[in-house]
């Protein structure tokens, strides 16, 4: 029989301010269709000889990470786990650009060494000295989740008793571009896309200070509104809950009318009379913002008490993720 | 721990085109590595292992139009994973509850890097090349074998095809699924050919894994899939499975982004813990399927963990990569096949191209030697970041 | 030699990404590895190496070289000054 896990502590760098969460009272609100991230002064938790072969997501991620250490006061976590679609985008670009343009001989080892999306995960644990599992997921919008739900699953094997999962993303203009072209960002009336790095700890242990439950995650190909449904009612199941007394739904709409269609059959069908939260109004769109959106959904509830919430999250090319949060 | 039953198999390398022609070469000591023929590089005097097709001959056998809508990746990947489909006797609507997982690194770089050039101000087709990521590859090796109820892709280096067979044993464990598909896929590219290269840990010569004088790794590329499932499930289905994943585990060195730590913790964890989860001691495991990348630092290392774990009398060892090279983000599942090859028929996997024994490292096996019945294996994979996990394969007795 | 000498430390503070560094506090004969060194490492080396080819097109065929020739700055600009070739 399976403990409870909490969302114990979570922390961001974003287009909203860093390591804060001032974005639920004042908002910045942005117009361009490309925005990067707010850092913070990397160099407070950095040594610099270590930080200059870091490139932006690896610092972000690894920032947000000993920030969660240090409030939990956890050394060493049971396990390391990072979702991340792209990686080090930045250094990917510049090897390539340099091998394309240059050729074969004198390319940059250091480049290199970051492109492996792994990169991002194992430099919290080179950094902090820890063992553990460590594992990255990189499957596009979902690859958070991923890194979400293998960490639940080894709670239901009692394998570990707490976990740092994160989900991080970073964006170059030139890559933005590409993907404008491809339509999954810079359509009109969308929000921007954007750079986030989210990370959290997830414990066993029941304290006040912790900020919700977490009560099941659900990855799945979407396939039909029907299996969402089924997904849905096996999730809710587990949780000893019934999907009717879902009131609040969190959703990653953004204003792109091919992402949100999906989302808005859903709550039609299903959700009518819940409250529907959004947060890609706040934190952009980028393959995983939906670590934000969670880290967003944990404390609305801390702070509202809500006891029951939904977290949705469709991918553009066929993905679903579902995780269900209570109120402690 | 329940047993996990391991149903299919499908693997691809430079060795051979599935499970029978990989195992031919395995007991004729046949390398697979050789010159660079497919892939487009100035670097010919790097020997490397290719699977020896070509995107048009492999798209031929599979039955696609055009090989050009193809990463090499997800070409090697749907020949192996049809192959593991195949055997487990699944297709069409049984796939949709089953689970895919896939490790890939490079996934549609191979592209990518033709292109790139043209890039800037590009119309839809060549922005969709750019931006195929590692969860568009998996895609692409699933589409047309099946409708799978879920699909991740694992990136951690040279052990994402070791990890995805973790996580979809979780998975098994945990009631979130009942069969599961689960391997990795990596093709060879300039752009890792060229990134090894700038680490200069590639040897210009054959590797010599486990050799005094080894001087680096050759890369190489495949596939390999397992079809791994709760024993409800095989009992349902009526098969009479022959191999079990009995053990597993997950560490990390936490030493540096590239090099293993010279005592080889993360390899000792990793070794340590998977002999715990499958409740034996080292003297139970007759093979070690070692990572034995050939580099002077992983063979060190390596060497060091497995005396550490298992002491003088360390079981037959052999790294593979002496046949394959390296195949990176599929290296975990294509040395998984190799183990269920020598579990079922018996024999021991020779680390070829070796001649002069490492100042106090281990020997590995190069010789036809007398050796107990093999029941379980213990299988490396050591990923950058030190990304370290070990499986442990067994047979299952009738 | 002067010249070359701030030039080598400007390449090095740059391709090392040593970003709180200048020229100023990089002695010519200051270890650049080791225990008393930067706190450089292998990576670094091989950057190094990288360096000395694509701006004065000497190659190094074994990265273990580089140990004698990346001791100082000086020792470095001595070797470039015979040895390069742009």
């Amino acid at each position: 029989m399976m403990g409870k896990v909490y969302i114990q502590a979570a922390e961001q760098i974003s287009i909203q301010n860093p390591l804060s969460e001032a974005w639920m009272e004042e908002p910045i609100v942005y117009h361009e269709p490309f925005v990067k991230a707010v850092n913070p002064a990397f160099r407070e938790y950095i040594a610099p000889n270590e930080a200059r072969r870091m490139g932006n997501i690896m610092k972000r991620a690894l920032v947000t990470s000993l920030k969660v250490l240090k409030e939990t006061g956890i050394e060493h976590p049971d396990a390391i786990i990072t979702g991340t679609s792209i990686g080090s985008l930045d250094y990917t670009e510049r090897f390539l650009d340099d091998l394309v343009e240059n050729g074969e001989e004198s390319l940059s080892p250091t480049y290199f060494m970051q492109t492996t999306h792994n990169t991002v995960s194992s430099t919290i644990s080179i950094y902090t000295g820890t063992h553990s599992y460590n594992t990255t997921y990189s499957e596009g919008g979902i690859s958070f989740e991923l890194a979400l739900k293998d960490a639940w699953m080894q709670f239901c094997l009692g394998q570990i008793s707490n976990a740092l999962v994160g989900g991080h993303e970073e964006m170059l203009a030139s890559y933005y571009e590409l993907l404008r072209t491809t339509g999954y960002v810079g359509v009109e009336g969308m929000v921007p896309c954007s750079e986030s790095s989210m990370s959290m700890m997830l414990n066993t242990q029941a304290s006040p200070e912790n900020l919700c439950e977490l009560a099941g995650v659900s990855v799945f190909r979407t396939k039909s509104v029907q299996n969402i449904r089924r997904q849905l009612e096996m999730l809710a199941e587990k949780a000893n809950v019934k999907v009717e007394a879902i009131q609040t739904v969190m959703t990653g709409v953004n204003g792109n009318p091919e992402n949100d269609r999906l989302y808005q059959a859903v709550l039609d069908e299903f959700f009518p009379q819940a409250e529907h939260l959004q947060y890609k109004q706040l934190f952009g769109e980028n393959f995983s913002v939906s670590a934000l959106g969670l880290y967003a959904a944990a404390h609305l509830m801390k702070k509202q008490g809500t006891p029951l919430m939904l977290f949705v999250n469709f991918t553009m090319n066929g993905d679903c993720a579902l995780v269900l949060l209570k109120g402690i | 721990m329940e047993p996990i039953y391991i149903t299919g198999a499908g693997v691809v390398s430079a060795i051979g085109i599935g499970k029978a022609e990989t195992l031919a070469s395995l007991q004729a000591e046949r390398s697979g590595i050789r010159e660079i023929r497919y892939l487009k590089s100035t670097h010919t005097d790097l020997p490397v292992g290719e699977v020896q097709l070509s995107n048009d001959e492999m798209a031929e056998r599979l039955g696609l139009g055009d090989s050009q809508r193809y990463t090499r990746t997800a070409l090697i990947g749907k020949l192996a994973l049809q192959e593991a489909l195949q055997e487990a006797q699944l297709a069409g609507e049984a796939l949709d509850e089953v689970h895919f997982i896939s490790g890939t690194t490079v996934g549609g770089m191979d592209r990518r890097e033709q292109i790139h050039a043209q890039e800037p101000g590009c119309g839809r087709e060549i922005a969709e090349i750019a931006t195929h990521n590692c969860a568009a590859c998996t895609e692409m090796i699933a589409e047309g074998l099946g409708d799978f109820a879920s699909m991740a892709t694992l990136s951690t280096a040279c052990s994402s095809a070791t990890n995805a067979i973790i996580t979809g044993a979780n998975m098994l464990r945990c009631g979130l699924a009942d069969i599961v598909v689960v391997g990795g896929a990596e093709c060879l590219s300039l752009f890792h050919l060229n990134g090894f290269n700038a680490l200069m840990i590639l040897d210009h010569q054959p590797c010599r894994p486990f050799d005094r004088d080894r001087a680096g790794l050759n890369l190489g590329e495949g596939a390999a899939y397992l079809v791994m499932e709760t024993a409800a499930s095989a009992q349902q289905r009526g098969l009479k499975p022959k191999f079990v994943l009995s053990g597993y585990a997950n560490t990390c060195d936490a030493f540096h982004q590239t090099a293993s730590s010279p005592e080889g913790e993360g390899a000792y964890l990793a070794m340590t813990a998977a002999l715990k989860t499958a409740g034996l001691k080292p003297e139970d495991i007759q093979y070690i399927n070692a990572h034995g990348t050939g580099t002077p630092n992983n063979d060190e290392s390596e060497s060091k963990a497995i005396l550490r774990v298992f002491g003088e009398h360390y079981p037959p060892v052999s790294s593979t990569k002496s046949f394959t090279g390296h195949t990176t983000s599929a290296s975990g599942s294509i040395e998984a096949v190799f183990c269920l090859l020598a579990l079922e028929h018996q024999f021991l996997p020779k680390n070829i191209n070796w001649k002069t024994p490492m100042e106090e490292g281990i020997q590995p096996v190069t010789e036809e030697v007398a050796h107990p019945r093999i029941q379980h294996i213990l299988s490396n994979a050591f990923g950058f970041g030190g990304n370290d996990s070990s499986l442990i394969f067994s047979k299952v007795n009738e | 030699m002067e010249d070359l000498l701030l030039e080598v430390k400007n390449e090095v503070i740059e391709a090392l990404n040593l970003e709180d560094m200048t020229p100023e506090d990089l002695g010519d004969d200051d270890p650049l590895f080791g225990a008393d060194g930067l706190g450089l490492d292998s990576i670094d080396a091989l950057e190094l190496i990288v360096l000395l080819e694509k701006k004065y097109g000497i190659k190094l065929q074994d990265p273990k070289d580089g140990k004698k020739v990346f001791k100082s700055v000086r020792v470095m600009a001595e070797f470039i000054q015979a040895n390069r070739t742009k």
